[in-house]
């Protein structure tokens, strides 16, 4: 929604459910990132999967508290690197076509993700091949 | 989703991406459809379906079945299906079950009517 003229600013969240993670506990976070990532990578077409998966991080770049921003992007990365291998090769897979569709969000996300990466453990690390 | 229900014989009207709820219901309303089918891979399902069914309320669409699917948490169709939508499809349901249900909850309706 554009605004022209006085008209207000559409302030909804994109994500309700994202949008309702903020300031609960890591391990809520966490299992809502899981679940989101085994129904995103359950969607049989690939385009369909980078549309589910764009909103989310457009939803996250939203949250101006950075801290939080940060706290629930790495809940996201310690889920992924809970999922199933063929579920993470999906994931990975429309996380670099969604660079197409909205580059500033996932740049900024990267951004966020090179920086929390390297404080996470071992295990969570291997699951991300070019940051081990 | 679209092409598979026309395969199985029915008259599928495809609005596209972005439309408001709005839009879908007068839609809806103006092609006088039996069902109107939601795919939500936004993560707003907890706001767009329950607006979609008060606007249907609101016309008096009674007859009209409210379903779909998407990235949809098993955890949040009780709270859906309370504003009276119907089965929640998850990503990858069979084509063949879909419209299966579509045909079966239709002709149910229409046997009522």
């Amino acid at each position: 929604m554009a605004g022209l003229f006085g008209s207000k600013k559409d302030t909804r969240p994109i994500d309700v459910g994202l949008a309702s993670l903020v300031g609960s506990d890591e391990a809520t976070a966490i299992e809502f990132w899981k679940k989101r990532f085994e129904l995103t990578a359950a969607v049989p077409n690939d385009i369909a999967r980078v549309g589910a998966l764009t909103p989310q991080m457009r939803e996250l770049t939203r949250i101006d508290n950075l801290e939080e921003r940060k706290r629930l992007t790495k809940a996201r990365l310690i889920a992924f690197a809970k999922l199933a291998p063929e579920q993470r090769q999906l994931i990975s897979a429309a996380r670099r076509k969604a660079f197409d569709i909205d580059r500033p969000v996932m740049e900024a996300d990267q951004k966020l993700v090179d920086e929390l990466l390297p404080t996470l453990d071992a295990s969570v690390r291997a699951a991300y091949p070019q940051h081990s | 989703m679209a092409r598979a229900l026309r395969d199985a014989g029915m008259e599928v009207i495809y609005t596209g991406v972005h439309q408001t709820p709005e839009q879908v219901v007068e839609t809806a309303l103006q092609e006088d459809a039996d069902v109107i089918g939601l795919s939500l891979l936004s993560g707003a399902h907890n706001y767009l379906f329950p607006r979609i069914a008060e606007l249907m309320r609101e016309k008096g669409m009674d007859d009209v079945l409210l379903f779909g699917g998407g990235i949809i948490p098993e955890a949040d169709v009780p709270g859906l299906q309370k504003h009276g939508v119907g089965r929640i499809f998850p990503p990858g349901a069979s084509l063949d079950d879909i419209a299966k249900y579509v045909r079966e909850t239709v002709g149910a309706k229409r046997a009522t009517a």
